[in-house]
């Protein structure tokens, strides 16, 4: 099981487990576990995966052009290019490019567009092209190519960079403040009787778990967001 | 004040009259319930209350179309830059500049698409730098305006070593601004999100500030 469908569980089973230990309220709990489990296998997860398939696109276009135009100018054949690119691709990829084996170089360069709907990708398809009919120097021709796709590249790293510590950040600060409750229920053992007996206090427990589900949401959405332009509308 | 909020909202692409109504409607449905609540509760705070939440709701209202208004200007400004950049490859790769301004449209937006459209009609009936000066009045960057007079340099006088240098220069440094910024932004987007886990504690602590409070007060009546 992968460690993204994982972490719901855990994430579930943490807040049920604090709101029921605070609150001394099954419903509560149970409560918890469920809308935590929907919310995430509903909502974050589907995001999550869609953005990593679209960074890993966003890498994969990155190395084959890189890849593509290196070889393509020792090689200066689109045949060889392909064959020397394929040996370094995911297997996502390289089922893709089988499915298109039947296909002319050209046409295989034309028809990745749908597999890597980026501006950039088209932009170098171009070129290729340009170079095709006119020849000339290859690398030179995309230069301006592979640096806009290197500054994506390193844009990207550092979005990524900047997620994972945010996240250990998040984590952390989630943890102090959980803790704050239980170590009040342990801390409060007397009194907690009374106090689980009233509306406001459970209210109050309820409201915290909406508000660690409403933390999750906002941060999933700025973790996805990426400022890369020209993945959205073109081609 | 009225005819810079029409605009204002037209520029979002929305009816002035539709959201007029809107906010009307609100605004009505706000007083119904107030005058309820007052009526029911009989408590006169409660209209000082409905009053300060309408003005906060007022302005929160007429203040988002501005809001929008910037966003969509801020997305219009970046936008140019990309397309500067994909102009820039193609200028290199033996198209002149009317080639290469053509060859955008397949990677601009709706909106771009009609500027550049108006743009190359006018370059076509105007040799001046005026066209220019106009497609780059559309964008809210300063820069704007001195890559496209520069571009305009390049087909007045050719696009020699000079004139290239000059509007890769000028390219680079508004390159490099946007690039930092963004870098920026995806640092600061996730600080909102951190105040979460202190509101977390907040909401504990004076839950059960009020929880123990009113247990004691039940002690205390006991005795």
């Amino acid at each position: 099981m992968k460690t993204i469908n994982v972490l719901g569980f855990v994430i579930g089973l943490i807040l049920a487990f604090v709101s029921f230990y605070a609150s001394s309220n099954v419903i509560l709990g149970g409560g918890a576990l469920i809308v935590s489990l929907l919310f995430y296998h509903l909502y974050v997860l589907p995001k999550l995966n869609k953005h990593n398939t679209l960074i890993q696109k966003l890498h994969e276009c990155y190395f084959f052009i890189n890849n593509f135009l290196i070889s393509l100018s020792i090689k200066e054949s689109l045949l060889a290019a392909f064959e020397a690119v394929s040996s370094a691709i995911s297997d996502d990829f390289k089922e893709y490019l089988d499915s298109i084996n039947e296909l002319s170089p050209q046409e295989k360069l034309l028809y990745l567009k749908k597999y890597f709907p980026f501006h950039l990708y088209g932009i170098f398809v171009d070129i290729v092209i340009l170079w095709i009919e006119q020849g000339g120097n290859i690398l030179e021709m995309s230069n301006h190519v592979t640096n806009e796709m290197r500054e994506v590249e390193e844009y990207i790293s550092y979005s990524e960079t900047i997620a994972k510590r945010k996240t250990f950040e998040l984590i952390v600060l989630w943890i102090f403040s959980l803790s704050v409750v239980v170590v009040l229920r342990l801390s409060l053992n007397d009194f907690y009787g009374p106090l689980t007996q009233q509306f406001i206090f459970i209210a109050s427990i309820a409201l915290l778990v909406i508000v660690v589900l409403a933390s999750i949401f906002f941060f999933v959405n700025r973790y996805i967001k990426i400022d890369v332009r020209g993945i959205d509308y073109g081609h | 004040m009225a005819t810079n909020l029409r605009k204002t909202i037209e520029y979002v692409g929305l009816d002035y009259k539709k959201e007029m109504s809107k906010i009307a409607l609100i605004n009505v449905g706000l007083l119904i319930v107030t005058a309820l609540l007052i009526f029911f509760t009989r408590i006169i705070l409660v209209g000082a209350i409905a009053i300060f939440s309408f003005a906060f709701i007022d302005y929160f209202l007429f203040t988002s179309y501005s809001s929008k208004k910037k966003a969509i200007t801020k997305d219009h400004s970046v936008e140019f830059i990309y397309i500067i950049s994909y102009f820039r490859i193609f200028l290199e790769n033996k198209n002149n500049v009317y080639q290469s301004f053509n060859k955008l449209f397949d990677y601009s937006s709706n909106w771009l698409k009609e500027k550049l459209e108006i743009f190359l009609k006018a370059i076509d009936a105007d040799k001046s730098v005026k066209p220019f000066t106009d497609f780059a009045s559309q964008f809210d960057l300063p820069i704007a305006r001195n890559i496209l007079v520069s571009i305009y340099q390049m087909v007045e006088q050719g696009e020699t070593g000079d004139q290239l240098n000059h509007f890769t220069v000028l390219f680079e440094q508004m390159n490099k601004a946007l690039n930092d910024e963004r870098k920026d932004k995806k640092n600061k987007s996730f600080d909102f999100v951190m105040m979460f886990p202190i509101i977390g504690a907040s909401i504990t602590t004076i839950a059960l500030t009020f929880g123990i409070l009113s247990a004691m007060e039940g002690m205390l009546n006991v005795f």
